[in-house]
């Protein structure tokens, strides 16, 4: 307890010392900051093809469904390759000129069992600049420097043998100042970590029911300088205290589901599913009040977002838009699927990408209305990420980059 | 001024990167190597290995035989630690275009009674350094213990096949695949060449390629009721009588003598006990090692799965219908020379949609690397306690 105690207070203390690496143009996580899907970035490029419009493009080895992250200058990125997608890699590029600059490689330590479209880099990294944090599907968590020196590493199918998910995990790592949240929810040992991000240790663990599960934990930040971790699954969404792993609230619903994320945004948080909650949270351990719900914000993989007094989010025909405050359907924009990735909103324009690489551009303005859809023609599963007036895209083969400068 | 200014940093830095490389002794390595050796489960010895992995990541690169030497998949941490810090030296050897010791590097690939992991490793930093000279290398892995450099010698067979079929010369295109086929693990390369010499007229007995368990006897459904049964230890996993009876979940069962036709060595409980929800079923057969050793039991499963070596449980894994791949289930087992029990316990959920419905499974014995190991069925009658 002692020890606990000891680690706790480090990792608090830490925590101020790291704060302010972060700037507004990094997209530092899974659906970029605070994983609320919307950057402050403006005049992000609006058309482009397999053959204007990028920056630079470079190959990959290994195949993923993970998002780049950027942060500090760098752009980190994950693949896994070999037959049984057993090699994992971890990679670090220049944003601005797609050079890369190291490169990293592990070997899968659990199971590589997974559906053929999913692989090992499915889940997305986190970064605040200075470290990066790779979460593979078969539970293994590497943790490097910027300059691609090992910290540490965990293998979690070693500490925690009975894990298991024979489709594949997806869900990404979330850092709270020097807490990584590790999301292992499976049909085995199920469970949530805290981890010290400086020493790779357990500061928490929070047991998770037996089922299997790619929803990404969102940090909720609470005025007195502490943060709530929001987990859903099929049947709940529950909130349990970043720092000590202990849970403040707990609400049952058939609502949220096991794919789409919770996300926060303008003083609203969404448990998205079958019947996505809008909720209303308050810090502490008093349980949200559901302020409206809709059976049309998830389509796909996808999770729906929150800006400027709309909810964006997508059903079987496309994007639905909603007034945040009461829930009334406000506007509707057809677009083509499958998607594999999330919308994501930079400026006053939202963008999504279907699986055959068609990217969708929506205006925002008085009318919400599709201006573009641009053809980079590759398979692409990842959720788009941006920064410093660039686009970021994955596929299978190749890291584009869609930006004039 | 400004000039000098920056020549003066080129050459600091020149200075630093080349201070930057540590000649150390094979001593004195064996020792950076130590705290690395230490690292544990939960992220023990962390912080120890982290310094020691910079002093790593700074060796020269002659230092690089023995470190990728070190590398061993039995110690997966170590080789972990290891690999990234190998791909440091060597990237920082190219950015600094210093020579890497490739005659010790091939020296090391070729030597078989070195770790497998680390002389894949070799191999590829051999590729990227010198292609021609790793090509030339490839031909010799046909028979190689590393199961991954043995797929690239019969990734290159298909090719030179797939060429003489092309041009017409199917008794070599044959006696190509026939080649690579005797060596092959993988299932997606051994289903390349099953194919291949089938088109060309050859027989190929998959089953017995791949090593799998064909005959079994069976016996089921016990209850497994809200997935309880999983736990519950039925009498089969305290005493397996052959021609006794059981009370099953619908009364009095027996077991079943059944060999399976099917290519991949699958049984197909719901053919052969009925199709059954929230039931348990046991497989039990008994093989006779020639040798006694460590091998591997494989098996592939779409529900919830346990098996047992002469009594003892050796691997237990509760999920359902999340998918069945060849293999997905791995455990060792020492088997000791002559009989061997092996049973199973397969469960069966109460999930009700049309993907829910499979009870099957397939198991067979290989050695680390994934090759069938020589055992043949041994006589089963009576009692197997």
């Amino acid at each position: 307890m002692y020890t606990l105690n000891l680690t706790i207070v480090r990792v608090f203390l830490s925590a101020f010392v790291l704060t302010g690496i972060l700037h507004a143009a990094d997209w530092p996580q899974f659906r970029g900051p605070g994983g609320s899907a919307v950057s402050e970035e403006q005049n992000l490029p609006l058309k482009w093809s397999a053959a204007e419009g990028l920056l630079w493009k470079t190959p990959l080895q290994g195949r993923g469904l993970s998002s780049p992250v950027i942060a500090g200058g760098r752009l980190f990125l994950t693949s896994s390759s070999n037959y049984k997608e057993s090699r994992l890699h971890v990679m670090a590029f220049d944003p601005n000129k797609g050079a890369k600059l190291w490169e990293r490689q592990f070997n899968a330590t659990g199971s590589t069992n997974c559906h053929p479209k999913t692989n090992m880099a499915a889940p997305t990294p986190a970064t605040d600049g200075q470290r990066i944090f790779a979460l593979f599907a078969c539970a293994d968590v590497a943790a490097l420097d910027r300059d691609g020196n090992l910290l540490w590493y965990r293998s979690l199918a070693l500490d925690y043998p009975d894990i298991t998910n024979m489709v594949g995990m997806a869900s990404s790592p979330v850092l709270w100042k020097d807490v990584l949240i590790i999301p292992m929810d499976n049909a085995g040992d199920s469970f949530v970590l805290g981890i010290d991000a400086n020493t790779g240790k357990n500061l928490w663990k929070f047991n998770r029911p037996r089922n299997i599960n790619w929803s990404t934990p969102l940090i909720m930040p609470n005025a007195n300088g502490t943060a709530e971790v929001i987990l859903q699954t099929d049947g709940s969404v529950l909130s349990v205290d970043a720092l000590t792993g202990k849970e403040n609230w707990s609400l049952a619903s058939s609502g949220p589901s096991t794919i789409p994320s919770p996300t926060l945004g303008e003083g609203l948080l969404l448990a998205p599913g079958k019947e996505t909650l809008v909720l209303s949270p308050s810090s502490g351990k008093k349980v949200p009040v559901p302020q409206w719900k809709s059976n049309k914000l998830v389509g796909g993989y996808a999770s729906p977002l929150v800006h400027k007094g709309k909810v964006y989010g997508l059903s079987s025909i496309g994007l639905n838009v909603f007034d945040a405050k009461d829930g009334k359907e406000v506007a509707q924009v057809r677009m083509k699927g499958p998607f594999s990735g999330s919308p994501i909103i930079a400026g006053n324009h939202l963008y999504l990408i279907n699986e055959e690489g068609s990217a969708f551009v929506v205006s925002l303005g008085e009318k919400t209305e599709l201006i573009a859809t641009n053809e980079i023609k590759d398979t692409i599963q990842c959720t788009p990420a941006v920064s410093d007036g660039k686009i970021f895209l994955r596929s299978d083969s190749t890291l584009y980059c869609i930006g004039s400068k | 001024m400004r000039i000098t200014a920056l020549l003066l940093a080129l050459v600091i830095c020149l200075g630093t990167n080349a201070l930057a490389w540590v000649q150390e002794s094979s001593e004195n390595v064996s020792k950076i190597l130590e705290p690395i050796r230490k690292v544990g489960k939960s992220g023990l010895g962390n912080i120890e290995a982290q310094k020691a992995w910079k002093q790593i990541a700074n060796l020269s690169p002659d230092a690089l035989p023995e470190v990728i030497a070190s590398m061993d998949a039995s110690q997966p941490l170590l080789s972990n630690w290891l690999r990234s810090a190998i791909n440091t030296i060597v990237e920082k050897a190219n950015r600094d275009t210093k020579a890497l010791p490739l005659e010790k590097i091939t020296a090391l690939v070729k030597d078989t009674s070195k770790p497998a992991l680390g002389r894949k490793l070799a191999f590829e930093i051999l590729q990227s350094a010198d292609k021609d000279k790793a090509q030339s290398l490839i031909p010799s892995f046909i028979t190689d213990p590393a199961a991954e450099l043995r797929r690239e010698a019969i990734a290159l067979l298909i090719e030179e096949g797939s060429t003489q079929k092309k041009d017409k010369k199917d008794s070599e295109a044959k006696a190509t695949y026939r080649k690579a086929f005797m060596s092959a693990s993988d299932k997606d390369q051994v289903d390349t060449l099953a194919k291949e010499l089938k088109g060309l007229g050859e027989t190929v007995d998959l089953p017995a390629h791949f090593g799998f368990v064909r005959t079994w006897y069976l016996v089921g459904p016990f209850d497994n009721t809200k997935n309880k049964g999983f736990d519950l230890p039925y009498p089969p996993e305290k005493d397996v009588k052959l021609d006794g009876s059981y009370e099953g979940k619908e009364g009095a069962i027996k077991w079943v003598d059944f060999t399976t036709e099917d290519s991949y060595g699958v049984i197909d409980l719901n053919k052969v006990l009925g199709k059954k929800k929230e039931a348990i079923a046991y497989a039990f057969t008994r093989i006779n090692s020639p040798a006694e050793g460590t091998v591997y039991v494989r098996a592939g499963c779409i529900t919830s799965l346990k098996i047992f070596h002469d009594g003892k449980q050796i691997f237990a894994r509760d999920e359902y219908h999340h998918g069945m791949t060849m293999d997905q289930h791995s455990a060792p087992i020492h088997l000791k020379k002559g009989v061997n029990d092996i049973l199973l316990k397969i469960c069966q959920n109460n999930q009700t949609e049309s993907w829910a419905q499979k009870w099957e499974f397939q198991l067979r014995l290989t050695d680390f690397a994934g090759v069938k190991i020589p055992y043949t069925i041994a006589k089963q009658e009576g009692s197997a306690k």
